[in-house]
């Protein structure tokens, strides 16, 4: 099976007029197994958005690599950014199609685009989206490819609460039909204990890792909040320096 | 809707009619009636000068549109691109802006000779400029998050072309297309009377020669027709089309 491991040494911004060099990210290694569902937790501006570029392979300046032992099938990575980013001069069923990698027919994406709720909606044209319709369609494109990696950065951030908790309970149920390795990037602990096998817990930048943590409470249970706030109050309280980040 | 019909015809009703009253009172060869005007119009399309002339300027507008816009497009994109590069080429763009129009036809008729490519030269270089000036607006404004997107989404080269930086830069190639159709007419005209033996400005050239304005206003309103023709039954619906997803 996969195991995908970010070795991270120093992400830094060259010197600007005026300020020296800007160090990011030190010394930062995570290594994810393969199905697994991670949630990176820390303050805004811990350079989380950065870490994520650099695995999505946007931003190559960086001392470190991204490795996996994958073999045979092609190691392939979805991303979900904060805002939906959908082509606004294509149809949501062309946004989605033209991600896709070449070959792969459309079973998977009417199957996806069914659970989502949004086969009535395949013609039209983002504008005409509600912002939680947007990230569901967002959310199709970054399952449809099938990824061996699948990056989320705070992608249900300024969502009503019930329509985020809708929006996460589709998440979950797409990726237990077809399970692979998801990093979750959230500043919102309580999202992140009802989503992930593992905390990650990073700190103020320059960004390293201050801590981690397994979560072992059964899915169907986390549909309870009491659960869920127990978990938290108990981290808190066993961990002073987690309580500082929030 | 019926009345967004009318009002346009009446405003022409009412400019001819002007145009009419004007031309009885004054009773002269230098303001000819509308009723002479399109009976020379007439006579003019019949005899098949009208027709080889508006041919000839219709070939040239063409041949120099489609370089002058493929021509600056490329360049627009390169210096919207090239931050650098664009901030040391702009004081050339700036001054070729502003070199008059004749200027250009004169140096271009002196250096390649009273020839068809001196023509499509004088004509290009006057619009160039303009192309590239709109263009490089719209590749700066080109959105990053979508094209990180479509990096990350691994589209290639071509999809991205296609799909991503294509769409956002064709409102700006179509505001330069009707601008330049415009000023591609108006410039043709001249150089057609300065150097060459056939075209609309070469006819308009004759008819000034004789005086005879009613000449020059039936081929006017042939130009004219033909300019809103393009502009209706082409650009429009081209703009339209580009525009369809928006809300």
């Amino acid at each position: 099976m996969t195991r995908i491991v970010i070795d991270i040494r120093k992400k830094a911004y060259p010197a600007k007029h005026g300020s020296g060099e800007h160090i990011a990210i030190q010394d930062l290694r995570i290594e994810l197994r393969a199905g697994e569902f991670v949630c990176l937790v820390g303050p805004s501006g811990c350079g989380k958005t950065t870490l994520l570029n650099l695995i999505a392979g946007l931003d190559t300046h960086f001392d470190g690599g991204i490795d996996t032992d994958e073999t045979g099938k092609p190691f392939r990575i979805a991303y979900m950014f904060q805002n939906p980013r959908l082509l606004p001069w294509r149809t949501v069923r062309e946004n989605i199609d033209l991600a896709l990698p070449k070959g792969q027919d459309g079973k998977a994406v009417d199957h996806l685009l069914e659970v989502m709720g949004l086969s009535q909606s395949q013609s039209q044209y983002p504008e005409r989206l509600s912002l939680g319709m947007s990230r569901r369609v967002a959310l199709v494109r970054a399952f449809a490819i099938e990824p061996t990696l699948l990056l989320m950065d705070e992608p249900f951030v300024s969502l009503d609460a019930p329509t985020a908790r809708r929006v996460r309970q589709l998440l979950i149920r797409v990726w237990q039909e077809r399970p692979h390795t998801v990093l979750f990037v959230t500043h919102d602990l309580r999202e992140a204990i009802s989503l992930a096998d593992r905390l990650i817990f990073l700190s103020p930048s320059p960004t390293t890792l201050l801590h981690q943590v397994s979560i072992d409470i059964p899915r169907p249970s986390r549909e309870d909040e009491a659960v869920i706030e127990a978990f938290r109050n108990q981290l808190i309280s066993g961990h002073p320096e987690i309580s500082a980040l929030l | 809707m019926r009345f967004a019909f009318l009002l346009p015809v009446l405003s022409s009703l009412l400019f001819l009619a002007l145009w009419q009253v004007l031309a009885s009172l004054l009773d002269s060869s230098a303001l000819p009636t509308p009723g002479t005007v399109f009976q020379v119009l007439y006579q003019e399309i019949v005899s098949g000068q009208l027709p080889f002339h508006l041919g000839a300027t219709l070939a040239r507008l063409a041949v120099s549109f489609v370089l002058a816009m493929s021509l600056g497009s490329l360049i627009g994109i390169f210096f919207g691109q090239h931050e650098k590069l664009d901030r040391f080429f702009d004081n050339w763009l700036v001054i070729f802006l502003n070199i008059p129009a004749l200027v250009t036809i004169i140096l271009c008729y002196v250096w390649f000779g009273l020839s068809e490519v001196a023509a499509i030269a004088a004509v290009v270089a006057n619009k160039l400029p303009n192309v590239v000036v709109t263009v490089r607006e719209g590749a700066r404004a080109l959105d990053r998050d979508l094209l990180e997107m479509a990096q990350a989404y691994r589209f290639g080269r071509w999809k991205t072309l296609r799909h991503v930086i294509w769409p956002q830069l064709f409102p700006y190639l179509i505001g330069a297309a009707r601008t330049g159709i415009a000023l591609i007419w108006k410039i043709i005209l001249v150089v057609e009377l300065l150097g060459r033996s056939n075209g609309m400005g070469y006819q308009l050239h004759l008819f000034f020669q004789m005086f005879n304005v009613a000449g020059i206003l039936a081929y006017t309103i042939a130009f004219v027709t033909v300019i809103q023709l393009i502009e209706a039954l082409l650009l429009k619906p081209l703009d339209r089309h580009a525009k369809r997803w928006r809300r």
